[in-house]
This record gives structure tokens, sequence and C-alpha cells, in this order.
């Protein structure tokens, strides 16, 4: 498991949630982390996701258009990494389509759910772009450091 | 306006960021990509829960991939 290299320091977090608390959280149901092995059984990626919420409080100020619903059942992605060794291969796309079949599939069916949800660092907004993530459209979201993207489920 | 997000947790939005979202909701179009990856995702599901485990060759590319 420590074998994964994630290269630049500040990708460190990443490899500290998988081995150290990762199979924790597994166990108490906090969070599921899908990994990809090669075949020596090394991970060479991992995701995980957990269950979430989107809220949404809106003053109206007397706008005649009202909003029904304030919380939204979603699936966040928390964590997603892939070795620095086997990048540009399509194995993190691989991971987020799991992902997303997995909440559109299993979660969404059984319990339900309209997002899957990703606090997305800048350098990776076109990479869950091409995933089929919606950035949501606000300047003040635009200059965060991990941008808001968002599935609507019933649109895929 | 206001955005509260961690990587753990929640998504809180207010102010112009949450009736913004509403729109994007509204309005917003189905996405192609979302399908396809959908689509893909959906694939792997049934593999899995068929056999509990996934296997693929990885593409050999040299286009960047980025991480959360």
């Amino acid at each position: 498991m420590t074998a994964l290299s994630l290269g630049d320091p500040v990708y460190t977090p990443l490899k500290t949630y998988l081995t150290k608390h990762a199979k924790a959280h597994q166990r108490a149901s906090l969070a599921r982390t899908y990994v990809a092995v090669d075949g020596l059984a090394r991970i060479k990626a991992y995701i995980t996701i957990i269950c979430g919420e989107i809220e949404v409080q809106v003053d109206h100020d007397g706008e005649d258009v009202r909003y029904d619903y304030t919380k939204y059942p979603a699936v966040k992605i928390a964590r997603l990494a892939v070795d620095k060794r086997v990048r540009g291969k399509r194995l993190g796309e691989a991971l987020v389509d799991l992902a997303i079949g997995v909440t559109r599939d299993i979660v969404c069916p059984h319990v339900g759910c309209r997002f899957i949800v990703v606090d997305s660092k800048q350098q990776s907004v076109a990479f869950y772009r091409k995933c089929g993530f919606t950035l949501l459209e606000t300047s003040d979201n635009r200059d965060r450091e991990e941008p808001i993207m968002f599935i609507d489920l019933h649109k895929t | 306006m206001s955005i509260k997000s961690s990587a753990f947790g929640g998504v809180t939005l207010t102010g112009d960021d949450a009736k913004k979202f509403l729109k994007q909701v509204r309005n917003g179009r189905p996405n192609l990509a979302a399908s396809e990856s959908a689509k893909r995702g959906s694939a792997m599901v049934a593999a899995i829960q068929k056999s509990g485990s996934l296997s693929f060759v990885v593409e050999k590319s040299d286009r960047p991939e980025k991480r959360r």
C-alpha cells in the first residue's frame, strides 16, 4: 500500500489518508474506498466516496420564484489519487466512472440521491469537466482553491 | 453569499451561489460526457457485482491526468 507514489508533496495528504484513515473509515462505514491494483496487488490509484448533501439557503427577497427543496442528497468524491508512474493512462477517469456508476446504479435506485459532487483542485477542473462534471458558475466558486463541481444524475 | 464545503462534509450554498446552483440545475441540459461516464461506470458496476472485482488494461497514452 505504501508503494503509492504521488510525487508533489502537495498530494501527501492523499497518501496519508490511504495509509492511515481509509481502512478505519471503511470499517466504520464512514466512507468507501475503491482501489486499482496492478498484477502484484500494489495500489496504483484509489477513489473514496461518501454520502453527503448539498444544502441551498436562498433568501427569496420577495421574488416570485420559490424553491421547494433546501437539501439535496449527494455522493461526494472525497479523495482521488493516481500513482505518478501510471498517470495519463485513464486510471483516474476509470475510477470516476466507477463512482458515478455506483452512485447512479446502486445508491440512487435504493436510497435516493440527486447529485455527485466534488471539491476539485483548480488544476483538476478540466479533468472533471471531461468526466461530465459541471462547475458552479459563480465568481466565488471559480476563485476557490477547490471549486465545487457536480453532476445532476437526473440528466445522465 | 458563500460556499462551505470540505472533503468529508456536505456542501452549503447561500446567496448568489445558491441561486446560481438552482438555476444551473433547473436549466441545465443533459451532459453527454456525464452520460458516457455513467454508461462506462454502469458496465464496471455490473462486472464488479458479478465477480467482486474488475480487470482492465490501462491505456497507453501521454495525456496528463489530474487528481482531486
